[in-house]
């Protein structure tokens, strides 16, 4: 797990985030909810060590960002951003291997066929084979994201950062990649995703954090804290937070902008 | 000082120079400017107290075996134009070497100086003419140089009468890889075309200046003598073509026909290319015409006595050479 | 275009190098006959047999090191630009992005101007070169908390290259117009006519040491074209990686400078064509465009040496012919991406 004691995040010297503690666990997906620029992609970047944190301390597995070396600690968090072409023409499969770059036992991180045979098997296992030799670049963004995924997986970490994995999505393509992010927390990966959606932390989430003003307000399980007042605070805008049941007799909450 | 000079300028006459224009000058004149280097060395003998300045000769430093008249006076760019004003010349001086060439940067200076410009010709074989001229014009005496300038152009007729065709070519070149070279047909090198001693470049390109080569080319020249134009510091061909082993199957560094030229005060063969070459033509009559060490070098030193009014010693004149 | 089996590729380049080198020995201004060079070849066997003394000259001491600089040199920029390409994520980039050609111009100039040999000048002008990529990184270090590193180097470049350009300049202004201008701008130009054996000897050590790092860190490369972001989350060391790749490709191609003159045009394009037959791996591309590279140049230089009297500065060739042969392979393969498209 991942446990934050007084973390602050911020750019150079300005603190952005301040008394942010909390754990966050293999086995969940935990979403995080905020504003535009209530600091989501700084306590993103802080978690996966992109950004160094300003104060307090980070434990991975009880260990310090410091005492990882960056192949290890890469085996530890994977990152999948969203989604976005490269100038070069890269090869789905070869996006895939990149990941596995960091399991490598070459000293300058050729991949070996066991470092391929997984980035195989990670494609396999999204269902994306049949785009496997396509060029990355010249994928749609849905497809974009199911590679930057079996990238991320093919880092064999303990955990996954998505950030905003739906953003640029479709309907289906969204339902399609929050199903994989569950699935994977299924296999007893750690998802921690950013989102812009509190309908999607609904539906998904283990556990949800809402930041704001510059901290975290709320850190804890959907049902206890995604009501009425704790959403409509947060972003400011009237809205309701309704329990409904499907056809099916499922009884779901669904959020309704006033 | 404008009121002297238009006081001055009351008393005029209407001259031709030497490119046919019709120009109006003040009746005497003392104060005159050189446009450039090669303009400056060429009035310096017959007209050297009435320069105010002489124009700046790039890269060179220091003028050794010419009278203090001439290096003491200003050096002037004639790119700053308020330097030249400062002078207050009262005629432009500039030199052209065919009828065709375009002086309009000489007439621009001129029309913003409102100070009439003077062309007299540079080429190689009229020098006695300019001489005349300026003479006239100034009121001196040219005779000397233009004896001088007659007997070599008369003597040069002569042994090139006696003297079958020259066969053996040359190779003249500058910088310090050897291989920068100015073909037949450059200024630079017009010495060797007016002597018609062959010069070994020829370029397809018909170049006004310099041509860089490679190695296998000269080889295929096959030179029978290398003259090395002298050259700062360390990098000196000559010494190149001397020590490395790929130019020793060449004609001229087999038979040791290879010189430095001279360059004190001004090079004997371009830079500029004006009548200091006359030291040039006689060196090279030496050389390929039999003209005789001695009396050859009787005429340079009469040439630096009567045109740069220096007295050269029999020991300063072997150091020309090292 | 077709990506062609790797193995294959580089075998065929490989052959391709040599018999381009080997033909290259041929031609010259000097006339030498097939013949010849046989007899030449037998006499390096047979003791008895040998071969008139200038012909020797100009084919063992005068076009071989012509030969090998000009390949080492062609693969030099090629690999480097490649390698800029890749590390900032830009294929518009070439070598001399981080100033080191405007630095050993200066040099040059200098050394030119103040008289020096030419050790010296080879000296000074990769000294200077050196010095310029250095200010620029420090510059970039300076300046670079708040922005994007890449952007930073970039901007950086402009600057000290724009600095070492006016000081050139400046250089060109005093220069004698009738000794040294003329040597500096034949320079400038680019050219190969002056190189000796003892300059191989450095840029054959360079290049080759440059090659295999640079090579090495292809797979390295690869991951940084996702930004240095999510290379960083998949295990690189971004900043050392950067700081190496410049490193390295700034001491290869402040050596070939030095040597060979300001030849543009090389490092841009040569990366391109091979990205088009091998693709973007940077292990495979790497290799790929310093054979290609040096390939290119090599016919390049075969046709400056020898085509007229006077030579033609290699920058001018290079970029003569190969505007035209890139134009048409662009052509070439829009027609087929359009193909593909529809």
């Amino acid at each position: 797990m991942i446990t934050l004691e007084n973390i602050q995040c911020g750019y150079g010297k300005k603190v952005i985030l301040n008394n942010l503690s909390g754990t966050l666990e293999r086995g969940q997906l935990t979403c995080l909810l905020g504003r535009n620029g209530a600091g989501k992609t700084t306590l993103f970047k802080t978690v996966l060590g992109i950004l160094p944190s300003l104060g307090g301390t980070i434990y991975y597995d009880g260990k310090t960002f410091q005492s990882f070396n960056t192949k290890q600690f890469a085996r530890y968090i994977s990152y999948v951003p969203q989604a976005h072409g490269t100038p070069f023409s890269f090869s789905v499969s070869d996006v895939v291997l990149m990941g596995q770059y960091a399991s490598s036992d070459n000293i300058w991180g050729k991949p070996g066929k066991k470092n391929i045979d997984i980035a195989k098997k990670s494609i396999d296992s999204l269902g994306i084979s049949h785009l496997a030799e396509k060029t990355f670049s010249k994928l749609s963004g849905g497809e974009k994201q199911m590679v930057l995924i079996a990238r991320a997986m093919a880092q064999h970490p303990v955990f996954i950062a998505m950030d905003e994995p739906t953003s640029n999505l479709d309907l289906c393509n969204q339902v399609k990649v929050l199903q994989y992010a569950k699935m994977l927390t299924g296999k007893g990966y750690g998802v921690i995703m950013n989102t812009h959606s509190p309908q999607q932390a609904l539906q998904y989430a283990d556990k949800v954090i809402l930041l704001d003003h510059g901290t975290i307000k709320q850190w804890g399980k959907p049902d206890d804290i995604l009501n009425t007042s704790n959403v409509a605070d947060l972003y400011g805008t009237p809205l309701e937070i309704i329990e409904t049941t499907t056809t099916n007799g499922d009884k779901r909450k669904i959020l309704v902008t006033t | 000082m404008l009121g002297i000079i238009t006081w001055q300028s009351l008393f005029s006459k209407t001259i031709t120079d030497m490119a046919g224009r019709t120009v109006i000058v003040p009746e005497t004149i003392d104060r005159v400017f050189p446009y450039d280097p090669k303009t400056s060395i060429l009035i310096f003998p017959i007209i050297g107290e009435k320069m105010v300045a002489t124009s700046m000769l790039p890269g060179k430093k220091d003028f050794t075996y010419i009278s203090k008249a001439y290096t003491g006076l200003p050096e002037v760019d004639v790119k700053n134009i308020e330097e030249v004003v400062t002078y207050l010349p009262q005629v432009i001086i500039a030199g052209f070497y065919t009828k065709n060439d375009k002086n309009g940067m000489v007439f621009s200076l001129g029309k913003r100086l409102n100070i009439p410009v003077v062309l007299i010709d540079l080429s190689i074989d009229k020098m006695d003419q300019t001489y005349l001229f300026l003479g006239e014009l100034f009121k001196k005496d040219s005779k000397p140089y233009v004896v001088f300038l007659q007997s070599m152009y008369n003597n040069i007729a002569l042994l090139q009468k006696s003297h079958s065709p020259i066969t053996a070519t040359v190779y003249y070149t500058l910088g310090a890889s050897g291989l920068l070279t100015d073909p037949s047909g450059s200024k630079h090198t017009e010495v060797f075309d007016y002597l018609k001693i062959p010069n070994a470049a020829k370029v397809e390109i018909p170049s006004a200046g310099h041509a860089q080569v490679n190695l296998e080319q000269v080889l295929l020249w096959n030179p029978d003598y290398i003259f090395t134009s002298a050259f700062r510091g360390e990098n000196n061909a000559y010494l190149l073509m001397t020590t490395d082993a790929k130019w020793k199957s060449i004609g001229a560094v087999k038979n040791n026909k290879m010189y430095k030229v001279p360059t004190q005060p001004m090079g004997w063969f371009d830079h500029p290319p004006s009548v200091n070459r006359v030291p040039g033509l006689l060196w090279l009559c030496e050389l390929f015409y039999n003209a005789g060490a001695d009396p050859t070098r009787n005429k340079i030193c009469a040439f630096y006595s009567l045109f740069y009014q220096y007295n050269l010693s029999s020991a300063e004149y072997s150091l020309l050479f090292k | 275009m077709k990506k062609i089996p790797r193995i294959s590729l580089f075998l065929l380049l490989g052959l391709v190098a040599m018999l381009i080198g080997v033909f290259s020995l041929t031609i010259g201004r000097f006339p030498v006959s097939a013949s010849v060079i046989g007899q030449l070849i037998r006499s390096f066997f047979d003791p008895d047999s040998s071969t008139q003394e200038q012909i020797k000259t100009v084919i063992i001491d005068i076009r071989l090191p012509r030969i090998i600089a000009a390949f080492l040199v062609g693969g030099t920029l090629s690999i480097t630009g490649a390698a800029y390409q890749g590390m900032f994520r830009n294929s518009m980039v070439s070598p001399s992005i981080l100033g080191v050609s405007a630095g050993a111009g200066f040099g040059a100039a200098l050394a030119i101007l103040l008289g020096f040999s030419s050790i010296m000048l080879q000296g000074l002008s990769f000294f200077f070169g050196i010095v310029a990529v250095v200010t620029v990184y420090a510059i970039s270090l300076a300046t670079g908390r708040k922005h994007d590193r890449c952007l930073t180097l970039i901007l950086s470049g402009m600057i000290v290259a724009t600095v070492f350009t006016a000081l050139l300049s400046v250089l060109k202004y005093i220069a004698d117009p009738d000794n040294a201008l003329p040597t500096i701008v034949y320079w400038l130009m680019g050219g190969l006519s002056e190189i000796e054996k003892t300059d191989l000897c450095f840029i054959a050590t360079i290049s080759m040491i440059g090659l295999v790092i640079l090579s090495i860190s292809g797979w390295k490369l690869d991951l940084l074209s996702f930004g240095d972001d999510e290379a960083k989350t998949m295990g690189i060391r971004v900043e050392r990686l950067r700081v190496t790749v410049i490193a390295v490709a700034t001491l290869m191609t402040a050596t070939a400078v030095s040597i060979s003159g300001i030849i543009g045009w090389v490092g841009l394009i040569i990366p391109h064509i091979s990205r088009m037959l091998i693709g973007p791996k940077n292990a495979e591309l790497l290799p790929v465009a310093f054979l290609i590279g040096g390939i290119f140049l090599l016919i390049v230089d075969g046709f400056s040496r020898t085509v007229t009297t006077m030579e033609i500065p290699l920058g001018i060739t290079t970029s003569l012919i190969g505007a035209p042969f890139f134009l048409f392979i662009l052509m070439k393969t829009s027609k087929k991406n359009e193909r593909d498209n529809t």
